[in-house]
């Protein structure tokens, strides 16, 4: 199943997501889901998980791929993932 | 038949989410799919006997009630989640069964879409 963060670490749905993934899951990090990604109680969330974050909503947040813990990935990328998932949570 | 879970995570009192969940899930049926609710957070409360927006002259939230039970809609409250918000009594007329976190987490890969509202 591919699993779409949209918000922020405050929010209860993506905290229950995130509870709710299953090992095998695919974690697409997108809007302000990406400050997962560079939180210190985000980044704890999503340890041992599969996890990518959308480049244009880091970069647009002030954020550079460098400096980000989990992998970045284009809208190609997105698309890529979507296809090979028939199974979502958003 | 594809298989959606909506999950409904905000207070049905100042929001209008509940409302359009429902409304969403009910309008499912108008296509090849099958439709679950899922209260869970803030969400739960919808099913508290007390429950009402229209006190407060808002959105009524149990006009849903008559369309769960015209569809014969499947709706689910997390037990964690009635627990955290104190909801002792069930409106009975949402004939929701109560599931536990762990439950859910076995549950959610019968599904082809979840859906957060």
């Amino acid at each position: 199943m591919l699993i779409l963060i949209k918000y922020g670490t405050e929010n209860p749905a993506e905290n229950w997501k995130l509870e709710m993934a299953a090992t095998d899951d695919v974690i697409v990090l997108i809007q302000n889901g990406v400050f997962w990604a560079v939180t210190a109680e985000g980044k704890k969330a999503l340890a041992g998980k599969k996890v990518y974050a959308l480049k244009a909503d880091l970069e647009a947040r002030g954020y550079a791929v460098q400096d980000c813990p989990v992998e970045a990935i284009d809208y190609s990328g997105l698309i890529e993932l979507l296809e090979q998932n028939e199974k979502t949570m958003s | 038949m594809k298989k959606v879970l909506f999950v409904i995570y905000q207070s049905p009192v100042g929001t209008i989410w509940p409302n359009e969940g429902f409304r969403t899930a009910f309008g499912m049926y108008a296509a090849d799919i099958e439709p679950d609710v899922l209260l869970i957070d803030q969400g739960a409360i919808v099913v508290g006997t007390e429950t009402e927006p229209a006190k407060l002259g808002l959105l009524p939230i149990k006009v849903c009630q008559k369309y769960i039970k015209k569809y014969e809609t499947k709706v689910w409250v997390e037990k964690e989640s009635l627990e955290k918000f104190n909801v002792r009594v069930l409106d009975q007329e949402y004939n929701a069964e109560i599931i536990s976190r762990a439950d859910v987490k076995a549950m959610l890969a019968e599904y082809d879409r979840v859906v957060f509202m």
